[in-house]
């Protein structure tokens, strides 16, 4: 089992130093001269090439990639911000709390709404209500995020006024963006839910428990239920690690100070290492959080667990 | 539906004339909201071609009409008419042509690259398999919206670019999906028996392998298409994508945002478009798959 996680760990170091670098050819050949962003248009060439030389862009780009993959492994160090001159990091660590707080109520929402409707709708399969429920995910899963958020603003906020639709002063301004996000997800979660409940339902064992006697509400908590969330827990992890890298058009619209908006303003502005270390940054949790499900999934199936012993 | 599906397959006499695709077919027409879907997009498509006949993209899309502003939807503006007096109705007809060419676009995009990267890995294996699949994998941990962002900011916001920026997202997804496709069906005895037959190995992918991979690789193709669709529409929203003038979705309701609190019906039309389109093709993606699920077939 321990040779295993550190298998898995040792592995992801090289997909993190290929996103990286991936991450860091895409931008830094966006157009535009850094020297010129920083200093202004009407800056010397002198002036200009001096500050060049000392941002070591007369390197070439693998020079200046080691040189970057070093600063952020020995020394969190992810350059500085073109306008403010502030370091990045120290930016992002501002900014992400937002972030992480949305994914995580969002993900929970998620979770609540979606697991117990996916189980229902298996269980009555066929029903009205699975046919209900099943319309109505797929109808989720077309609706695009920016308007759904529209129509809660407009809703929530301009017709009935109950809340506000921009800010992070309490934890109104949540509500509605966590729907926004949670809605969705849920719908996702539903689905894979019902089609893992519905898989178990024909398996052996739960022909078993019936035919011992078990009454259905038996059947689906005490058999059910264990073996179809397992795969379930997985999609959770998943959905998660997908909302952190999400919430950037949300916290737009409902101006949240998060990391999502701080690299979109960053894009505009053409301020690049704010782009470059909010993504890296973003690419980073979700592959950390992939891998911890992955561990996790191991951890707790019984069947992957005896693999390891053996 | 599935149900239904079940009783009809009971009645229905099989004949041994009926050819797989038929089949198909057959299971398909029978799925109601899949033909729902298909024919809303039928609907949709006809919109889009024939737009020129349906309204006037110069006088009614594009022109700013002064007298005309904020006209609520009525008999001679169906959905209303915006800041600038132009017609909501003529420019959502016009947004279809911007929202197809995406969402198909880029799926074609996708899936060709996703087909040729996934084949070659499945095909080539061993080192070159590992490092082509890191590749994908590096690329899968990058947030969608924050790739796509980033390649616009380096290739533009002209129409094939934004295309590119999006397309390129997905590639990584279809490739898994071909390669593991590939993968298994390279392992089928029929494909053995076409090796042991003499059958050069080009012959066997074109001829053997990708028939049999096709149903996997198109349900998914169409899947995805309603995806695209809402990834550009939100880059054209965020100001990212088309430019406002031109009558794209995203941009349509972008532009309409500030407005919303006293004409709602500016963000309710576009964006309903957008929905109804997306569905349609989750429809039919939907139906696609229970279609050619061999479980359901008899």
């Amino acid at each position: 089992m321990y040779k295993y996680i550190a298998r898995r760990l040792l592995s992801i170091i090289p997909i993190l130093l290929l996103t990286i670098f991936i991450v860091f050819v895409i931008l830094e050949s966006t157009p535009g001269d850094p020297a010129m962003i920083i200093l202004g248009r009407d800056a010397s060439p002198d002036a200009l090439n001096a500050l060049r030389e000392e941002l070591g862009f007369n390197k070439p780009m693998l020079l200046r990639y080691l040189d970057y993959v070093q600063g952020i492994f020995t020394r969190f160090d992810f350059g500085e911000s073109y306008r403010s001159k502030q370091p990045v990091f120290d930016n992002i660590l501002v900014q992400f709390p937002t972030t992480l707080k949305l994914a995580i109520f969002s993900v929970i929402v998620a979770s609540i709404v979606g697991i117990p409707l996916g189980i229902v709708s298996a269980v009555r399969q066929y029903s009205l209500t699975d046919v209900a429920l099943t319309v109505s995910a797929l109808f989720l899963a077309s609706i695009p995020g920016f308007w759904l958020s529209l129509l809660l603003v407009l809703f929530f906020s301009l017709l009935l006024g109950v809340l506000p639709s921009t800010g992070i002063d309490s934890w109104k301004n949540y509500i509605l963006p966590v729907a926004t996000l949670a809605l969705p997800s849920a719908a996702i979660l539903m689905r894979i839910t019902r089609a893992q409940m519905m898989e178990v339902w024909k398996q052996d064992y739960i022909r078993t428990a019936r035919a011992k006697g078990a009454n259905e509400w038996r059947v689906i908590t005490k058999h059910a239920i264990k073996n179809a969330l397992m795969p379930v827990i997985t999609i959770v992890g998943m959905s998660f690690a997908g909302l952190l890298g999400g919430t950037v058009i949300v916290e737009l619209i409902f101006g949240m100070p998060g990391l999502g908006n701080l690299i979109i303003s960053a894009i505009k502005l053409k301020d690049i290492p704010i782009v470059m270390a909010g993504t890296i940054f973003l690419s980073t949790l979700f592959m950390l959080i992939m891998l911890l499900v992955d561990l996790l999934y191991a951890f707790i199936d019984p069947r992957t667990k005896s693999q390891f012993k053996r | 539906m599935a149900n239904m599906q079940k009783m009809i397959r009971n009645k229905r006499k099989i004949t041994s004339s009926t050819t797989p695709l038929q089949d198909i077919c057959y299971r398909f027409s029978r799925n109601k909201t899949a033909m729902v879907g298909l024919f809303t997009l039928i609907i949709i498509v006809l919109a889009a071609i024939f737009a020129d006949a349906i309204s006037d993209y110069d006088r009614l899309a594009i022109a700013v009409n002064a007298s005309e502003i904020f006209q609520e939807p009525s008999g001679k503006h169906w959905f209303g008419t915006d800041f600038l007096g132009r017609d909501v109705f003529a420019r959502v007809v016009f947004g279809a042509r911007y929202s197809l060419s995406f969402g198909v676009g880029c799926t074609l995009i996708s899936v060709t690259g996703g087909c040729l990267i996934g084949a070659t890995a499945a095909y080539a294996g061993g080192v070159i398999d590992n490092i082509i699949m890191r590749t994908l994998d590096s690329i899968m941990c990058i947030p969608p919206i924050l790739l796509t962002l980033s390649l616009v900011s380096v290739l533009g916001t002209g129409l094939e670019s934004i295309m590119i920026a999006i397309s390129l997202g997905s590639i990584p997804g279809f490739a898994r999906i071909v390669r593991s496709v590939v993968l298994t069906v390279v392992q089928m005895e029929y494909i053995e028996a076409a090796k042991a037959g003499g059958v050069s190995t080009f012959r066997t992918i074109v001829f053997h392998v990708l028939p049999n991979a096709i149903g996997t690789i198109m349900v998914n193709a169409t899947m995805s298409i309603a995806g695209l669709i809402i990834a550009s529409a939100a880059l054209s929203f965020i100001g990212m994508g088309i430019q406002p003038p031109a009558p794209e979705w995203g941009a349509m309701l972008s532009e309409s945002t500030i407005y919303m609190r006293t004409y709602p019906y500016l963000v309710i039309f576009p964006g309903l478009a957008i929905v109804i389109t997306a569905l349609s093709f989750n429809l039919v993606g939907d139906g696609l798959a229970e279609a050619l699920d061999p479980r359901m077939r008899d």
